[in-house]
């Protein structure tokens, strides 16, 4: 059988010799298109190897316990949460009444036979090698089975008796302190020994110090009311445990009962349908998860700076390929003289497109999984938190790999086509056709550009619109490309008065103007326009403050 | 050179009975080529009938400037006639598109230049199979076929060697099994020889006469009488016309006796 795509075959493999023949400007061109690939798929592992698994987040949020038991403060009153227990709404209505306030009898809210252990912290003054520093102060046993997870030891050991205190590596780093020094509060004049350091592997960067229970916030309180200044502002969390399958949906609804918020892991894993969620039956309920139209506004705004940096690689990278292209000329004759047509000589410009951006795509994630993986402790503390695991997705890294093939075919398409175009026997004898500059050209080129700019600056004043704004600015570059050529023929007038070697350049340029790369692209950075996700989100009654990690929340 | 020949042997007609008992592979009508206009203009064929029988090699010899090279791409398809017809296989070439001539030129018409004629990016056998890959045949059945070309004119070793790991005439060959792959079967050699040294040129044009011998038609542009002498017909042009036409035991004799007068 004869197909088209054997002649493909044959202009892939002769695309593919030429890119490893000419090895230089191939890898021009592959380094212009892996880099952002690279950067691309670096970015893509990093976020999801720092997106964690529901079991991440709950050991980070609970060690080893089953659940988190909160108070809302809003005097112990029956409440309805969300399964995450994110959300949650007094089950009486208050709008005409004082809303309730005070702490709960939060001991009631546990099951019987519960282990329990408590989790306080607040805030104070530690004095630091370069002056006062404000502290999160956080008393737990960490020696505690339950709050394995919670942390992890890095140097020494945890507190475990008075006067002792571990503190995360970022604060000792920010203080200027160290495993062994002593340490004082403003307004105590008890001295802390830090015996150890450890991190949050949510919250690398948070300043803090653990102490046991009841020995650094309990008397620094006492001492800054004494003294008339504001205290530690302390609140407390249970971590709890129960035998058996954990802390069930039944269980969390007899805590909301207490007035009680709950985070369970087993209802993490394995929420409830939405039926036996009662807030979620009410009708005085609604969602507020992120909606459709941000999410659309999100990917338009990804789809549109994706789409610029494309433009731009071809830009770049379509010259280099104009070049391959003229100086492969004898060649394409030869192919054309053996019966080649015009879309088989097409085919085989647009392959050498094909096999660099493939090349780029393959290059381009190795290297991106790679410094990912080589980089990984830098990247985690630049993003603050541990990686989950190292997580990668074939499918997305495939994506991101099609763009690369993508731009690299893209880029090679004008000069396959003006390839095309010259006769057998103008490429074979190396004759130049009788080339006219096109006149439409210019003229589409001045339009396209204004319209462009227009579009772009209405974008930017009168709209909110990313896409607007990306669009008008795409436009006005590719105006600006139509019009390079005429640019270039302008200047090769005016440059008569020029010394020789410049003269000579410029003669050059103007008669080659297909390959001569069109002046730095007029930008109009993508951020510059007002983005609509970034709007702050409708504001809503309940409270969905994401939980602060001791559970402390408060009811508009 | 062609004036100091005698213009006695003007009977081609009645010479090849037997061959236009088949039909040409290649007939040229009246061809007319004018290349620019005004006061550039250059008449480089004028009125030019020839035409090749299938087992025949066909010797086009003239000074420079006299329009071979314009005969060969008009006759290819590659350059179109201000006038004329060019009949290749039947098909009068000058009246189908772009496409079919492309299409035509993959099948029926093979090309010879005078040196760079294969396609670098491929080895011998890639090059032969690439007219047909390009026709859309499977590179396995193309290689296939391009090996078997190789083989049958002995120069099997070559087949996966790349251009630059070939000597000129062994190039020149590999070019001349090319252009008669598949169904071609017409031949246009540009001075296949120009390049080489005679010897060499002697082996190449022994394997186009002997492409010839098994069926296919061929036109050889050449300066040397030497090369012409392996055609079986001559022709002679000078400033775009045919002067002269001989038959190959006549050129020999004329050659000779050229060769004696010198
Ligand atoms: N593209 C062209 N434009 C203008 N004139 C041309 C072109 N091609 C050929 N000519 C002219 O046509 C005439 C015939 O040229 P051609 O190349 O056919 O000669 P030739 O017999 O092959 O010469 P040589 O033996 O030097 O190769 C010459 O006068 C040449 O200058
Ligand atoms: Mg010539």
């Amino acid at each position: 059988m004869n197909h088209w795509y054997h002649s493909w075959v044959a202009a892939v493999r002769i695309a593919r010799r030429d890119a490893w023949r000419f090895k230089g400007r191939s890898s021009l061109v592959l380094a212009m298109i892996a880099l952002p690939i690279l950067g691309v798929s670096a970015a893509d592992l990093t976020l999801r190897s720092a997106e964690l698994s529901t079991e991440q987040q709950m050991e980070r949020d609970l060690g080893a316990a089953d659940a988190r038991v909160s108070d809302p403060g809003m005097g112990g009153v029956p409440i309805h949460q969300s399964p995450d227990g994110r959300n949650y709404m007094t089950v009486e209505n208050f709008d005409n009444k004082p809303w309730p306030d005070g702490s709960a009898d939060i001991r009631a809210a546990f099951p019987a036979g519960a282990k329990i252990l408590k989790d306080t912290s607040g805030s104070g003054k530690l004095r630091t090698e370069h002056g006062l520093l404000n502290t999160v102060i956080h008393e737990l046993d960490a020696t505690d089975p339950m709050a394995k997870g919670l942390m992890t030891l890095g140097q020494g050991r945890f507190p475990d008796k008075a006067g002792e205190i571990a503190a995360t590596a970022h604060f000792l780093e920010t203080s200027g302190l160290e495993v062994g020094s002593e340490l004082t509060a403003r307004g105590l004049a008890t001295e802390y020994r830090i015996v150890g350091s450890y991190e949050l592997p949510g919250a690398l960067k948070s300043d803090e110090v653990l102490a046991r229970p009841g020995t650094f916030l309990a008397p620094l309180d006492k001492a800054l009311k004494a003294d008339g200044l504001p205290g530690t502002a302390a609140g407390s969390t249970y971590l709890v445990s129960v035998d058996g399958d954990g802390f069930t949906w039944n269980m969390v609804k007899k805590a909301n009962a207490h007035g009680a918020v709950v985070t369970s892991r087993a209802v993490a894993l394995a929420p409830p349908a939405d039926s036996e969620v009662p807030l979620h039956q009410r009708d005085d309920w609604s969602d507020y998860e992120q909606s459709t139209a941000a999410r659309t506004a999100e990917l338009a705004a990804i789809g549109t700076v994706v789409g610029l940096a494309m433009l731009e690689i071809c830009l770049l990278a379509g010259p280099a390929f104009a070049v391959g292209a003229r100086r492969s000329r004898r060649q394409l004759g030869l192919v054309g003289a053996n019966g080649g047509d015009r879309r088989h000589i097409r085919a085989i410009v647009l392959s050498g497109g094909l096999v660099i951006g493939f090349a780029a795509a393959v290059v381009g994630t190795a290297l991106g999984l790679l410094l990912t993986f080589v980089l990984r402790p830098l990247l985690e503390d630049y993003m603050g938190q541990r990686f989950g695991s190292f997580d990668v997705r074939p499918l997305e890294l495939l994506g991101i790999g099609l763009l690369a093939v993508l731009t690299g075919l893209l880029a090679a398409i004008v000069p396959a086509v003006t390839a095309s175009r010259q006769t057998v026997l103008a490429s074979l004898t190396g004759r130049r056709g009788v080339r006219r500059s096109s006149r439409v050209l210019p003229v589409v080129g001045l339009i396209a550009t204004g319209l462009g700019i227009a579009i772009t600056l209405f974008g930017a004043t009168a709209t909110d619109s990313i896409v607007i704004v990306a669009g008008g600015s795409a436009l006005a570059e590719l105006g600006i490309v139509a019009l390079t050529p005429a640019l270039v023929g302008l200047f090769g007038k005016l440059g008569g008065w020029l010394p020789l070697s410049p003269r000579l350049a410029l003669r050059d340029a103007v008669r080659n103007r297909g390959r001569t790369p069109p002046p730095s692209p007029p930008c109009w950075p993508p951020w510059r326009a007002r983005s609509p996700w970034r709007r702050t989100p409708p504001a809503t009654t309940y409270s969905s403050a994401p939980p602060t990690r001791h559970g402390c929340r408060t009811v508009r | 050179m062609p004036e100091s020949m005698p213009h006695t042997s003007h009977q081609p007609q009645q010479a090849f009975k037997s061959q236009q008992s088949q039909q040409p592979v290649l007939q040229l009508e009246e061809l007319t080529r004018v290349h620019g206009s005004g006061a550039t203009e250059v008449h480089a064929l004028r009125g030019v009938n020839l035409s090749v029988f299938p087992g025949e090699l066909v010797a086009v010899m003239g000074p420079s400037g006299s329009g071979k090279s314009t005969l060969l791409t008009i006759a290819g398809g590659l350059d179109s006639p201000t006038s004329g017809r060019v009949v290749v296989e039947g098909t009068d070439i000058t009246t189908v598109g772009r496409k079919e001539l492309a299409a035509l030129r993959r099948r029926s018409i093979g090309y010879v230049f005078q040196d760079y004629n294969l396609i670098p990016a491929l080895t011998a056998a890639e090059n032969i199979a690439l007219p047909r890959e390009l026709d859309g045949v499977s590179a396995r059945k193309a290689r296939v076929s391009a090996v078997a070309a190789l083989e049958e004119m002995g120069l099997g070793q070559l087949a996966d060697r790349f251009p630059d790991e070939m000597s000129g005439g062994q190039q020149q060959r590999v070019a001349i099994a090319r252009a008669l792959v598949g169904d071609r079967r017409l031949v246009l050699a540009d001075e296949p020889t120009g390049a080489l040294d005679s010897e060499t040129g002697e082996s190449v044009l022994a394997l186009l006469r002997a492409r010839c011998d098994a069926g296919a038609a061929g036109i050889l542009v050449t300066h040397e009488p030497r090369f012409a002498a392996w055609a079986d017909r001559v022709v002679f042009l000078r400033d775009g016309s045919v002067v002269d036409e001989t038959l190959r035991s006549q050129a020999d004799s004329l050659l000779s006796g050229q060769a004696a007068a010198q």
